[in-house]
């Protein structure tokens, strides 16, 4: 449901909703992978390897 | 067409009719199917992301270490700095170790805990790593006797591996001065890694102990250990 109701609302015919659909997931990628990723990482804490009280 | 159809029949029109909890079904698929890619994604991360990021920062740190090698001088050890590299010939690995153990440290490769022992230096050289395939991933296939070799600006010092012991995270006797007898005087030099384990998960701790075989200068060339893994 939330797919299709951002396809309708992308702008342009087909290929310009394609191209636009493209760009926006990279986008989403990027943030999730260079921002969200490693902090949600920390507060996991999967980055801890030391020993210490 | 399609809308001529259900104007003159009528019929066609129930197959264009839903009841009405489908749309709240398809809306519950939709974000459980984009929950599952969102944790495919970062696993993925967990994995290769983070070793990706670990070799570029890795090339980087390597080459400072190079250049400050080459000034004269001893470096005193600078936070987030490269004091040393390190030698696994068995796993086919070489990290430029980074001076600190901070999560920005370790960000740039294995991190020396500030205060123990230097390479060579009577004590425990310890160092912590990430459990990811760019760094001490593989650890857990040492075995006693297996070669580590810190390499410094003057020398060379081939550890071999003495144990390998699965601790808790607040165990810090293991990077004692002499770790298998915390508070007593070290008599030898030591080396120890610690990462996480099991594999992705950090309840515990996989600690790697290696104690100093020899040494040698730089000017006698690269060990014969380095060579024989070639």
């Amino acid at each position: 449901m939330i797919y299709p109701w951002i396809w309708a609302r992308l702008p342009g015919r087909f290929l310009g909703k394609l191209a636009t659909a493209v760009l926006l997931v990279i986008v989403v990628l990027a943030v999730l992978w260079f921002a969200v990723f490693p902090m949600a990482e920390a507060l996991l804490g999967l980055d801890e390897v030391t020993v210490g009280p | 067409m399609v809308a001529d159809q259900r104007a003159t029949t009528g019929v066609v029109d129930d197959e264009f009719w839903e009841p009405p909890w489908r749309p709240v079904v398809r809306g519950a698929g939709e974000i459980l199917i984009t929950l599952g890619l969102l944790f495919c994604l970062f696993a993925a991360y967990e994995f290769y992301g983070r070793s990706w990021r670990i070799e570029a920062e890795q090339d980087q740190v390597d080459s400072v270490l190079d250049r400050q090698w080459k000034e004269p001088g001893s470096a005193v050890p600078v936070d987030g700095q490269p004091i040393a590299r390190v030698h696994i010939p068995k796993l086919h690995r070489k990290w430029a170790v980074v001076e600190g153990v901070t999560t920005g440290d370790l960000r740039k490769g294995p991190g020396h805990y500030p205060g123990t022992a230097r390479p060579g230096q009577v004590g425990n050289m310890a160092i912590a790593g990430h459990r990811i395939p760019s760094v001490f991933w593989d650890i857990d296939r040492l075995r006693d006797g297996d070669a580590i070799v810190a390499e410094t600006k003057t020398g060379w010092y081939v550890y071999r591996v003495v144990g390998l012991r699965k601790v808790l995270p607040t165990q810090v006797e293991v990077i004692a001065p002499d770790p298998f007898h915390p508070g007593a005087r070290p008599r030898t030099p030591m080396l120890t890694l610690t990462t996480c384990n099991p594999k992705l998960q950090n309840w515990q701790r996989l600690v790697v102990f290696a104690e100093l075989d020899r040494a040698q200068a730089r000017s006698q060339g690269r060990p014969a250990e380095l060579e024989e893994a070639r």
